[in-house]
């Protein structure tokens, strides 16, 4: 901020002539007196509206949503960002950054990076190339190797230990902390609770950091999100002031990822139930329909055998029309009247065994019986008219064959048209109306096959 | 080369709990050295002797339970538990009352609930409660405070004979001339006396009320020093002082014949004690802060009843026994409204 407060505004005028934003503010801690004084140089004679505000150094004051209630007073919903209540937050490096891409048509290829630690001979500044190895940039600050034993990549609160120093610098690298043992021991062991809350009194989100401790150490979730588990910014407040010395951040993530794994299980279970019953509904509904035309036809067939039984004596020729656009199916009507005669014979068992044990409703198995009997016959005579009308239809071909061909490929077409659609859509709504109107394509191309096939086997 | 790869944060101010019980301990020290002065050795002698007690104690189950007895015994939490039993007690009881108290204390109320931080009640008010139950005699049969009465300079009992007194018991004559009884004691079985009337036949308030006051005074600056070293939060301390303030303002402005003023309530008895030392015990107590004013609140509520109206002389333990009880449940309905939240969550998990 020191070396680049023009920068920073020019950058400032961008986003706010992006925005158009009613007020700019730039909260700066009140421990760097120099970056004030810079920033408050460029800033004489400035048309936009823009305040410098003081904050107190007092961690965690430059988390987003902290500094936006420090500076406004305003508290950014849970759940929520601070665009919806008409705040955005930027850094000042973003601002410089945004400043060097569009006056310098830079792109973001470099980054300042702080090198600190007691590990290191000379901590300072670096402008450093994305990518760099950490070890390059330690090499730079005179790095002591025998006295550095944890390499951090951020602050000392939420940093990220890392592994060795071949990790490169990236875009949110803003420092990098070679710390010696003296300077972070290794943390002693934990202790007891003793419900001191003083991390309750430290907590910049309000939160219960100790009952959010029992919770995630009992796996009682639930009570964890309840808590307002998701709301913690892992600032590392509670477990810094702890006696008991309880990590308690890491309580926190355990907590959290926990919570996320049950929930994309959840999910996952979720969304494999759903196409289950989607596909129980689509198997339910073509038997439906298969029974539906079955039965369409089995009344067909009846009424043709009715027609040509009146018609008698006539010539042949008038009986065979109606049979052939009933097009009976001789291997359903024989199915019929199998099952008839199952359902027959399980009906007389029943009836035979109720008598025999003297049951209640034996005049209702009485009735089914001789219903079914009834059934049965009219099944069987529909199945030898059937087989006769056969017989005598075996020369008439149905006329319209060639156009149920075009029919049956159009609609073969659609189906191929919409699934590969089906493939291709992501959004969850679009999905549901499409999967819908495959369905519904289906259904009509498999009709039309199953009555192309009838007509060519007629 | 290998790094160290821990969690952040990866700074801690350096508290711990051994720090928080010394600080403690340390802001005992006015009221002990005020208790020393008024009531003679025993009060150093029953400290002493109570924190050895608790010492072996905690030392013993530790073992018994399997645990790292030397990293427990340092953090220091049985030796103030001991000690606020020992400033508790008479400090002319004899030694096995406080060998049961202490007993009570740390194995029962603390142990056997699973070790520091796990126990629901205040183990030096459980121990309390016990003893003043099972022996009526030995708890009530307090000091005559020492005063300075004209010509024979101050009086304090020597400290061989105190010593004698606890550990042998046998010389009830020598005994018997030290005690009387407590100012709340005289308020209590004052017959069918007015305060006012109580207040000039009764020898321990009208000369002995002093040394009581002091001692209330010296509890109340060790307070402060915790207060200011921010080792407790001013919201129990001050909910409960009001509410008994408050309680007996009322009952004292209607009827100033048979109830005490608020100044007596908060500067006899273990008012002062209870306020910055008792209830502030972070484990049996509200963990909020809200629920801290709520439940300092019931405690001063609760003693006023019980001094006015109850069987014993003084209800700190009591009252801070049932409060102890209520403490999760506080708790759970005084939460804090988090940031990003419209209002405060009630209850536990199931909304």
């Amino acid at each position: 901020m020191r070396e680049r407060a023009a920068e920073i505004l020019s950058g400032i005028r961008i986003i706010s002539h992006l925005l158009r934003p009613s007020h700019i503010m730039i909260g700066i801690e009140d421990n760097k007196p120099q970056a004030i004084h810079a920033l408050q140089q460029v800033l004489t004679g400035c048309e936009l509206n823009i305040d410098i505000r003081v904050v107190p150094t007092k961690y965690p004051s430059g988390g987003e949503r902290q500094l936006i209630q420090l500076l406004t007073g305003l508290e950014v919903p849970s759940g929520h960002i601070p665009a919806d209540i008409g705040i955005v937050c930027q850094n000042v490096g973003t601002a410089a950054a945004i400043h060097r891409a569009v006056h310098l048509g830079e792109p973001l290829i470099s980054r300042i990076v702080t090198v600190t630690g007691d590990a290191v001979a000379q901590p300072q500044n670096f402008d450093a190339l994305i990518g760099t190895p950490f070890a390059d940039l330690l090499a730079a600050a005179r790095l002591h190797q025998e006295r550095l034993s944890r390499l951090l990549m951020g602050g000392p609160m939420m940093g990220v230990a890392v592994a060795h120093e071949q990790i490169p610098v990236i875009k949110t690298t803003n420092c990098i902390l070679a710390a010696s043992e003296q300077e972070m021991p290794l943390p002693p062991a934990e202790q007891p609770c003793i419900r001191c809350a003083m991390c309750e009194q430290v907590c910049p989100a309000t939160l219960l950091p100790q009952q959010l401790y029992w919770f995630a150490k009992g796996r009682e979730f639930d009570k964890a999100r309840h808590h307002n588990l998701f709301d913690c910014i892992e600032c590392g407040a509670c477990a810094y002031v702890c006696p008991s010395h309880i990590p308690l951040v890491q309580y926190y993530r355990f907590a959290k990822s926990e919570i996320r794994t049950e929930e994309a299980e959840q999910r996952k279970a979720d969304h494999a139930r759903r196409r289950f019953e989607a596909r129980q509904a689509r198997l339910e509904r073509e038997r439906a329909e298969k029974e539906a035309r079955r039965k369409a036809r089995a009344e067909e067939a009846a009424l043709a055998q009715q027609a040509r039984r009146s018609s008698d004596g006539e010539e042949p020729k008038s009986g065979a029309a109606p049979a052939a656009t009933a097009a009976p199916d001789l291997k359903q009507l024989k199915t019929a009247a199998a099952v008839a005669r199952t359902k027959l014979k399980k009906a007389r068992d029943g009836l035979k065994n109720a008598q025999e044990k003297k049951l209640d409703g034996i005049d209702a198995l009485q009735a089914t019986v001789t219903e079914l009997e009834q059934k049965s016959q009219a099944a069987q005579r529909a199945l030898e008219a059937a087989e006769q009308a056969e017989a005598a239809s075996a020369g008439e071909k149905g006329v319209d064959l060639k156009q149920l061909k075009i029919d049956a490929a159009m609609a073969r077409a659609t189906v191929t048209k919409l699934e590969r659609a089906l493939a291709n859509t992501e959004d969850e709504q679009g999905r549901r109306e499409l999967e819908a109107e495959l369905v519904a394509a289906r259904n009509q191309s498999d009709t039309l096959q199953q009555r192309l096939r009838e007509h060519s086997s007629a | 080369m290998s790094l160290i790869r821990v969690s952040s944060p990866h700074l801690h101010k350096g508290n711990s709990v051994a720090k928080v019980m010394r600080l403690v301990m340390l802001a005992m020290l006015p009221g002990i050295v005020a208790m020393t002065l008024f009531f003679g050795w025993g009060t150093l002698i029953q400290i002493v002797w109570a924190a050895l007690l608790a010492l072996g104690f905690e030392a013993a189950i530790l073992k018994l339970r399997q645990r790292p007895v030397l990293c427990s015994l340092k953090d220091g939490s049985a030796l103030v538990s001991a000690l606020l039993l020992a400033v508790a007690i008479p400090p002319f009881a004899p030694w096995w009352l406080t060998l049961v108290g202490i007993f009570v204390a740390i194995v029962l109320s603390k142990h056997l609930y699973g070790g520091l931080g796990q126990n629901p009640f205040n183990p030096a008010m459980v121990a309390y409660a016990l003893l003043l139950i099972s022996f009526p005699v030995e708890m009530t049969r307090w000091t005559s405070p020492f005063v300075l009465s004209e010509g024979e300079g101050w009086q304090v009992a020597p400290f061989l004979d105190t010593v004698k007194a606890i550990f042998t018991a046998s010389d009830t004559r020598w005994y018997d001339s030290f005690t009387g009884a407590t100012p709340l004691d005289a308020l209590r079985h004052r017959g069918g006396l007015t305060t006012e009337e109580v207040w000039r036949q009764s020898n321990v308030l009208s000369q002995g009320i002093g040394a009581w006051h002091a001692v209330s005074a010296a509890w109340l600056m060790g307070g402060i020093f915790l207060l200011y070293r921010k080792v407790i939060t001013w919201h129990a301390p001050a909910a409960m002082l009001l509410a008994l303030g408050l309680c007996a303002s009322m009952f004292f402005g209607f009827d100033p014949d048979n109830y005490a003023d608020p100044f007596f309530h908060l500067s006899t008895g273990a008012t002062m004690l209870a306020a910055f030392f008792i209830i502030t015990d972070p484990v049996s107590s509200a963990t909020g802060n809200r629920g801290r004013v709520v439940f300092g609140a019931g405690i001063g509520v609760l003693i006023f009843i019980i001094r006015t109206w109850g069987n014993y002389p003084d209800g700190v333990a009591f009252a801070v026994l049932l409060l102890n009880l209520a403490a999760p449940f506080i708790d759970l309905y005084t939460q804090p409204r988090s940031y990003g939240h419209r209002s405060a969550r009630r209850g536990g998990g199931n909304p």
